[in-house]
């Protein structure tokens, strides 16, 4: 072959080649990480959260999310209001298609469907609430289309907001549909200054209501969305928690006014878990007897159980209510102290801000949130602080066991191996078995049998749970580790929880994992 | 070299390094680079210039990612954090389900207030719905464990979206699925029969499950999906297979079943004719069926005194016949109802049976059920009536005095001492003290 073909026939290959190359870095520069766990859980330096790009992505979809470009927020600002209100909701609910409409839709899909029919209610309501409302309850179409339920995501909302709940209660407490907007409604007026006496008039309203009955079922059941994120507390504890302090006399009036235990404690311990006052409150009415009469044994342990939860009351309060807890008696003051202190931090990471997010993904250092543990505690006494630094680590742990490690320095070395044997059946509940190995891998070689059994311990207790929750995919996981201590360990836990369940799988699985030699 | 040579030269050689770079772009899109549809193709242009796309249209599965990236740098609370992830898992499914499962996988797996044993967290079930609408992508998700150990979670979010959806795939997949689920799988697809999956679905069920061993299936399990053939019944041939198959075979009582539900509504000397010959487990069966369509509170009580008859204690102590003896006694039956609990022999394992018949009695008008008592003849099941009213006076009308005059009267000393426990437990719960 020609030398200078060949030549040319390298040069060309070389030009394809370093196109390729350069094309294909320039696409991993822009590689979007695979987001699969456990790698993901990584925690990253603070100044690598986030991105411009990412932040306004984030941003559009958060202003999108609140309704803000919704096509419904579109049609309410271009949508003309008809002439012939009802003739204008009929003919929209008819353009939807028919009971099935939502079929094949995505949950975003079906919203922007019927957004026109939200707008056309939305006029009519403006006009006449109840005479709308009874149209969409009652009319046949309406509910095979499933319109009622619709209405509760914006339009009811905002005819009640505008009006105000008193105003609205003849049409909002007809029906069950728009009890949950009534709730709400009411909440937001209470909080933003009607306080409790907003609700003394909105309970005398309900009272002369049609609806009556339906709502005092209705309210005695916890407040659910679709979202399990949602609180789903009753309506009557939510009352009490927006309710001031200054308003606790007209509360325990209404209290006593009542008939029914159970929207008793809902009033008296939503007002409890509102304040470390309001629970200081609740515990003198309770030790002075004043509610003997209303309150059985038993709603009285539930509303110290309330109280108890109360960070912000006075500590000393709160052990005294330990002590005379049926069962609590005879314990050490040490140990109700480090138990209630280790609840505390529980509590208080659970509530407010997500203090666990920012500390697994860099955005918050282990020092910020031990800080703000701190500040969200009552003063601590000296004693309290090995059980706080233990509890803490416990939960940041689960995030991340190498950068929570730090919390353990402070405390005596024999307190501190403790913590680290104990953690892993003590906490790791519903976490990744790829994070509690990571930890395990952090906790010191037993140096006993003791130790040893505490360490399997964790093991163990994983085990029941992983299996329950992973199944197989649990087992497959175990299988694929490399051989150890922790192999072992997790083994052993696997043939035990399933021998306790089924013998015959067991001894199988011991044969996979241990197969006879030939 | 000619300037035209020089020229192709140059030109040709470009050409090649367009080209290589071509390659590595498709290669980078079909290896999923940008976790994309190729309709996301466009993002290429975007990306090299840096341009971000503000909800010109819908958005590509790289965009959902890094919004979902960003939420690192915000500061939430746990229950808005969650919310917000939520909503975009659920739009980034409609794009990627792939890596939206991917994305919350990577986060923390525990709801907070949850118990040990939480299914699956506070994110995965968002999937349900894309789940839902395609159930072979989920179910080649699981087979493949393609996110790890994290894929036993998506399993269940799996099952129970495609238990609702479609339960005949769901049934259809059942020899698949490991015996730690294969129970989740049948109770769901019973629930979806329950709800009116319709009558060739349950039909279709039944095959697939009865073709499965015992030790899978049970026959209690299996009965759950019988219906009752259009159509003539022979009730000779039935009962022929029946005393063939013997009293241990799994079909024998299925089909036991089906003849105790082809003769509801048959007076009860009749079904008893009926089931004579029977074996006796199998007669069992078929009066239980009849039994739990009974639809008079005469009738289910005849049907209970044949069970009375076949000694079927464990039938009568299951929280169905509670539920059935509830009803009727709701009804306004439940006066006969106290009054067929005094016929129960006496023995060990009827005590809870004739508590739970006389229960929703006493614990009406105090006043009717005491003049009832007064009535009794001497003896076991008067004396526990008396704790049981005990227990209703103070449980239900918060009545001391009643309890009272009923304990006071129990005969038995020892089964008094153990009423009188009940109510000091009642004491000590309520702080209640002698006025």
């Amino acid at each position: 072959m020609d030398r200078k073909f060949q030549f040319l026939l390298v040069t060309h290959l070389l030009g394809l080649l370093l196109g390729y190359g350069v094309v294909r870095n320039a696409v991993g520069h822009f590689r979007v990480p695979a987001e699969g766990a456990p790698e993901i859980a990584k925690t990253t330096d603070r100044a690598q959260v986030s991105s411009d790009e990412g932040d306004a992505l984030l941003a559009d979809f958060l202003n999108e999310r609140t309704g803000k470009k919704s096509r419904y927020a579109e049609l309410k600002e271009t949508l003309p209001v008809a002439r012939d209100l009802k003739g204008a909701v009929v003919s929209a609910v008819a353009g939807l298609g028919g009971a099935d409409w939502r079929k094949g839709l995505t949950r975003k899909e079906q919203a922007a469907r019927c957004a026109e029919v939200e707008v056309r209610v939305l006029h009519w309501m403006k006009q006449n609430p109840i005479e709308a409302l009874g149209f969409v309850l009652n009319d046949p179409t309406c509910e095979a289309a499933g319109i009622p339920e619709m209405m509760n995501q914006h339009v009811l909302i905002e005819i009640a907001t505008q009006n105000g709940v008193l105003n609205s209660v003849g049409w909002l407490a007809r029906n069950e549909v728009a009890f949950g907007t009534l709730c709400a409604v009411a909440l937001n007026e209470m909080r933003a200054g009607g306080g409790f006496a907003l609700y003394e008039k909105l309970a005398a309203a309900i009272w002369r209501s049609p609806g009556r009955d339906e709502f005092l079922e209705f309210r005695a059941r916890p407040m659910i969305s679709e979202n399990p994120a949602d609180d789903g507390e009753r309506f009557l504890r939510q009352v009490g928690a927006a309710t001031r302090f200054e308003e606790r006399d007209r509360l325990l009036a209404m209290v006593k006014r009542m008939s029914h235990p159970p929207d008793q404690i809902d009033l008296l311990s939503g007002f409890a878990g509102s304040s470390g006052q309001a629970a200081e409150w609740l515990h003198g009415i309770l030790k002075s007897g004043e509610l003997k009469e209303e309150l059985s044994g038993g709603s009285r342990d539930e509303l110290d159980l309330v109280i108890l939860g109360v960070v912000g009351l006075d500590l000393n309060n709160r052990l005294e209510i330990m002590k005379e807890y049926p069962g609590d008696g005879g314990r050490a003051q040490q140990e109700l102290l480090d138990e209630l202190t280790g609840e505390d931090v529980v509590r208080l990471l659970e509530s407010g801000r997500d203090w666990r997010f920012e500390f697994r993904n860099g955005k918050s250092t282990l020092d910020d949130v031990l800080a703000a543990v701190r500040q969200g505690m009552p003063p601590l006494p000296e004693a309290g602080e090995e059980a706080m630094r233990g509890a803490l680590f416990r939960e940041l742990a689960e995030e991340n066991p190498k950068k929570a490690l730090p919390l353990l320095d402070a405390l005596p070395p024999e307190k501190r191996r403790d913590v680290l044997l104990d953690a892993g059946w003590l906490g790791f509940a519903n976490v990744s078995p790829d994070h509690f190995l990571r930890f395990m891998a952090e906790v010191p070689d037993a140096a006993s049998p003791e130790e040893q059994a505490r360490k399997l311990k964790g093991w163990h207790t994983r085990a029941r749970a992983d299996l329950w929750r992973y199944g197989d995919d649990y087992i497959e996981w175990v299988r694929r580790l490399p051989p150890g201590i922790h192999r072992e360990a997790a083994v052993s836990g696997i043939l035990l929880a399933t021998s306790e369940e089924n013998p015959e799988q067991a001894r199988e699985l011991g044969e996979r994992f241990y197969p006879r030699k030939p | 070299m000619s300037r035209k040579s020089k020229a192709i030269l140059v030109a040709s050689h470009l050409l090649l390094f367009v080209a290589g770079g071509g390659f590595a772009w498709q290669s980078a899109v079909r290896g999923g680079f940008f976790q994309q549809k190729p309709a996301g193709l466009k993002v290429k242009s975007d990306r090299a210039v840096g341009v971000i796309r503000h909800s010109a249209g819908p958005w590509t599965g790289s965009e959902y990612a890094r919004a979902w990236k960003a939420l690192r740098g915000g500061i939430y609370t746990t229950k808005e954090r969650v919310r917000v992830q939520r909503d975009l898992l659920e739009q980034w499914a409609e794009v990627d389900l792939a890596a939206a499962i991917e994305a919350a996988l990577g986060e923390a797996w525990d709801r907070d207030g949850s118990s040990e044993f939480d299914p699956s967290g506070p994110l995965l079930d968002v999937f349900s719905e894309a789940l839902a609408r395609n159930p072979q992508e989920g179910w080649d998700m699981i087979r493949g464990r393609q996110f790890g150990v994290g894929t036993g979670m998506l399993r269940r979010v799996w099952m129970e979206a495609v238990g609702m959806a479609d339960p005949l795939f769901l049934a259809n997949r059942i020899t698949g699925l490991s015996w730690r689920d294969q129970p989740l799988a049948l109770s769901l697809c019973h629930a979806a029969v329950q709800s009116g999956a319709g009558a060739a679905t349950q039909a279709e069920m039944f095959g697939i499950f009865a073709a499965l061993p015992p030790q899978v299936v049970s026959a209690e399990q299996l009965i759950g999906f019988t219906t009752l053939p259009d159509g003539p019944f022979d009730l000779a041939a039935m009962k022929r297979e029946i005393i063939l198959a013997g009293d241990d075979d799994r079909m024998a009582r299925v089909k036991a079943h089906l003849l105790g539900m082809a003769l509801a509504g048959t007076p009860p000397e009749e079904i008893a004719e009926e089931t004579a010959d029977l074996p006796p487990a199998a007669r069992i069966g078929v009066v239980w069926a009849a039994f739990e369509q009974a639809d008079t509170p005469a009738s289910l009580l005849d049907l209970a005194d044949l069970l009375v008859d076949e000694e079927a204690w464990e039938k009568l102590a299951q929280p169905d016949t509670a539920r059935r003896f509830q009803e009727i006694a709701h009804n306004g039956a439940a006066r006969d109802l106290a009054d067929w609990a005094m016929t129960l022999p006496v023995r060990q394992q009827t005590q809870v049976i004739f508590q739970r018949a006389v229960e929703v009695f006493l614990a009406g008008n105090l006043e009717a059920s005491s003049r009832w008592l007064g009535e009794l003849p001497e003896g076991v099941w008067r004396d526990r009536a008396y704790a049981e009213f005990s227990q209703a006076a103070l449980h239900v009308h918060q009545n001391s005095r009643a309890s009272r005059w009923a304990l006071n009267r129990i005969g038995d000393r020892d089964f008094k001492n153990e009423a009188e426990n009940w109510r000091a437990q009642w004491e000590q719960r309520t702080g209640w003290t002698q006025k």
